[in-house]
């Protein structure tokens, strides 16, 4: 029963601020913070009060890097003479995600401050870290939560929050800055903490640095209000493809629950005062993300490319002045190349002047003033020392600037005017302190942006297909080891070729067999002279050559008898041979009539068969 | 059989298979062609993938993409100087380069490895013309020698590719090294997002690591990636 008044009260409340809104009486409200100056470890109350109709719109301020959490709520209804008068109060715990300074807008227009010291824990508050694992670098620009957004439900545009990017264009070259807006909007009464900058999507492109504190501004969509948290940046496109992009944004919100109340009451329930009240607030992570836009990246072409042309992309105007029209031979002077307009302003470097007649030069230097918030618009200022070498009307020659144009799409080359100077006779020469001269392709030193790192490459390189060294493929040994086995078969195969060169043996038989073929010839053209004597005779020879080498005794020693003993009667043609050739030698050259291809065959035919 | 034809015999054979050698050669250069749908790799890419990387805050990435790409370039100023910021930054300590890495430097080890096969060319050419052919013989000694200092250089370059071939970067933060390859084990030494690791074995989802102070653990494979994919 203790606890039945309460809620009757609560209920008698609700049901006079319903009938006092039906009125269309207005409400007034108030905000107070119980003190501007916390740690961060802290936490401050901010307390909204809202009397008369309408206190229905009470709902916590939008404030980036703030959350507010509802502590108590109470309320007083008064009706005096039939005047319904309501009043409802909620106190909030405002905690704060980093050190800073925060506005906390009021329904008058007005602003309370509060300043967020650092506190022990370094100002982080652990709790708005979606992701503890994230990793600590706070030397890093645009620090993200990797990881956190993986398994988070999306919201859409349409839905109490988005994000957005405004970009000019979805067709970029490598190495090109084009400016964006980031949006992130907020339906007004959400409660909604950010938990990190606006990241990208595809890692073809790179964002520069974002504010931690973007602009503010309040847009009505569909009817609704929406606080609009904007970031204006420089988007630089890294490699060519084509890519979809989108921006997401990793958020903390507070959604409440619906009261469990049925009957007639329900609708009026669905009001986000009374599910203020007897609702159940729940925090969940998740991640705003757009609908990706498709970006086609081209890298820059390479016929027309400069031969001075050092990767600034974009839109520029170049002119040159020096530092005096007047000057001393060995008294330096400052020659000065400005370079101003839109884009990747990292890029912009020029040789200046290297090795012109008359004059010394030293390296130049380079010095870049943002004309916007973003860096992307601007003029770069480079310096060059240089030094007349010769007296009278002398002339610094134009100096060139060379940049790609993604508008026009081409190359473009910028001369500056040549500048006269009258340089007087030098009493000493230079006295210069020795400082390194430039080359003559000498160029300005890499510039290097504010946070550190040197700015991409717009050339697109050699690309392979992987990271693996040609050591480890297997078609990369294999012709290793065809080359190895090569030369060392051929090494081998030299080798047995000299040492066959001298072997006496060797060269006994291959003497043998020249011998041999001799006799052969003479005795084929003797058979086709119908040459008997010299037919048989030089067919005698050839036997006794190659059964010489077969058994390894002199030509000489090769006799009917020797053939009579070793071939034990057989070999008939071969001893009808050496008779004919004794009977013709003996007779002294006398005719004979013979079958000559038929015996011509048949001694190639025993040669054949004894080697 | 007389020297000149043996030279013409031994010429035209060290040729022929000189020639099967550029062939082979050939067909295994052109699987580094990027086809359709596959992944490219240029260090100008890689050195740009690291920047972003490095300004997302993902510094084990940044730090991988900029030593592939340093694989690829390394002599690239750019490339050491974005290497060694986001080393600092990230309180990673930069040791100097070792004598193997140093003196193989000036190439990549593509080029290397190519130098390697023209160095084996010229030497064997140089030993087999020099028995072949008496008359340029110091000439071809010289040819010998050199082709010896390409083999020799490119046979450094291989080994130090052999020690980045097991070398993994950690790509998450604050990652446990554990006794044992199971995610209950327990944590021997911990890990910082873009340490260098040599990776000694695999077990399931778990590498065994050892880091540049010699301790090993397992890690899951989730948190280190290869400085050479194997794809």
């Amino acid at each position: 029963m203790k606890k039945t008044l309460p809620h009757f009260i609560r209920h008698l409340g609700v049901v006079a601020i319903v009938a006092a809104t039906a009125l269309g009486v207005r409400a007034d409200v108030s905000m107070q913070l119980d003190r501007n100056d916390i740690s961060s470890d802290e936490a401050a109350e901010l307390t909204v009060s809202a009397s008369g109709n309408g206190s229905s719109s009470v709902r916590p301020p939008v404030v980036a890097g703030l959350q507010f959490t509802p502590v108590n709520q109470s309320s007083q209804i008064e009706i005096i003479n039939g005047s319904v008068n309501s009043t409802s109060t909620i106190t909030y715990e405002v905690t704060a995600q980093s050190p800073g300074n925060y506005s906390i807008p009021d329904a008058n227009g007005s602003k309370l401050t509060l300043h967020v010291r650092a506190g022990s824990g370094g100002g982080n508050s652990s709790q708005f870290v979606a992701n503890p694992t994230a990793p600590a670098s706070p030397a890093l620009p645009n620090p993200v939560i990797p990881g956190a957004t993986q398994n988070i439900p999306h919201m859409a545009a349409n839905g109490a929050a988005f994000v957005r990017m405004q970009m000019p264009r979805h067709d970029l070259y490598v190495g090109e800055n084009v400016p964006v807006d980031i949006q992130v909007g907020f339906r007004e009464g959400m409660a909604a903490t950010l938990n990190g900058l606006p990241t990208l999507s595809a890692d073809a492109f790179t964002l520069n640095k974002l504010s931690t504190k973007p602009e503010e501004s309040q847009e009505e969509i569909n009817g609704q209000p929406y606080t609009i948290l904007t970031w204006h940046s420089v988007l630089a496109a890294v490699k060519p493809g084509d890519f979809s992009l989108a921006v997401q944004t990793p958020v903390t919100v507070q959604i409440r629950t619906a009261p469990r109340m049925g009957g007639n009451g329900s609708d009026m329930f669905n009001d986000p005062f009374f599910q203020g009240f007897f609702g159940r607030v729940q925090q969940k992570e998740l991640t705003l993300s757009n609908d990706p836009a498709a970006i086609k990246v081209q890298p820059l072409p390479i016929a027309g490319q400069p031969a001075d042309f050092s990767g600034a992309v974009g839109s520029f105007t170049a002119a040159s002045e020096i530092s005096s029209v007047t000057g001393t031979v060995g008294d330096p002077l400052t020659l000065r190349l400005k370079i101003s307009g839109s884009g990747a302003f990292d890029r912009v470097e020029s040789p200046m002047l290297s090795s012109a007649n008359g004059w010394k030069t030293y390296r130049s230097s380079g010095k870049f003033v943002p004309a916007d918030s973003v860096g992307y618009r601007g003029e770069k200022d480079l310096e060059q020392a240089i030094i007349p070498q010769n007296s009278g009307h002398q002339t610094v020659p134009a100096l060139a600037f060379s940049f790609f144009n993604p508008e026009s799409r081409q190359y473009e080359t910028l001369h500056t005017a040549p500048i006269t100077i009258e340089v007087e006779p030098g009493a000493v020469a230079s006295t210069i302190p020795a400082v390194p001269a430039a080359q003559p392709d000498a160029k300005t030193a890499p510039a290097v942006p504010a946070n550190g790192l040197r700015p991409n490459m717009t050339e697109t390189g050699v690309a392979i297909s992987t990271l693996r060294p040609l050591f480890f493929h297997p078609g990369f040994l294999a012709a290793q080891a065809a080359l190895v086995f090569s030369f060392l078969g051929a090494g081998v195969w030299i080798r047995r070729s000299e040492q066959s060169a001298t072997d006496p043996a060797r060269n006994k038989r291959r003497q043998e067999l020249k011998a041999m073929n001799a006799y052969l010839d003479q005795m084929d053209t003797a058979a086709q002279q119908q040459d008997g004597t010299v037919f048989f005779f030089s067919a005698r020879q050839a036997l006794q050559q190659c059964l010489a080498s077969k058994w390894k005794m002199a030509p000489a020693a090769i006799t009917l008898a020797e053939i009579d003993t070793r071939l034990n009667g057989e070999g008939e043609n071969i001893r009808q041979v050496f008779a004919l050739a004794d009977q013709l030698t003996y007779s002294g050259g006398a005719d004979i009539d013979a079958d000559f291809p038929a015996w011509k065959q048949a001694v190639h035919q025993i040669i054949k068969e004894t080697l | 059989m007389n020297p000149t034809s043996r030279f013409n015999l031994s010429t035209l054979v060290v040729l022929g298979l000189v020639a099967i050698s550029t062939l082979i050669l050939a067909a295994s250069l052109s699987s580094l062609h990027v086809g359709p749908g596959s992944t490219a790799y240029s260090a100008p890419t890689l050195f740009n993938e690291g920047n972003a990387a490095a300004q997302q805050g993902k510094t084990g990435q940044a730090i991988a993409d900029y030593e592939r790409a340093r694989l690829l370039e390394p002599g690239n100023s750019d490339i050491a100087a974005n290497l060694q910021w986001v080393r600092e930054h990230a309180g990673i300590s930069t040791t100097s380069p070792g004598w193997l890495e140093r003196i193989t430097s000036f190439a990549s080890p593509n080029t290397m490895a190519l130098l390697g096969w023209m160095g084996l060319v010229l030497a064997g050419a140089g030993i087999i013309s020099a028995r072949s052919i008496a008359r340029f013989r110091s000439g071809f000694h010289l040819t010998t020698f050199v082709g010896i200092i390409l083999i020799a250089s490119s046979a450094l370059s291989a080994a130090a590719a052999w020690q980045k071939y097991n070398t993994a970067i950690v790509v998450s933060s604050d990652v446990s090294a554990r006794i044992s390859p199971v995610t209950t084990g327990e944590t021997s030494f911990k890990l910082h997002a873009g340490e260098m690791v040599t990776i000694d074995g695999y077990y399931n989802d778990f590498a065994l690591v050892k880091n540049s102070a010699g301790h090993s653990g397992w890690v899951a494979q989730n948190d280190i990636t290869l400085l050479i994919p194997r794809t």
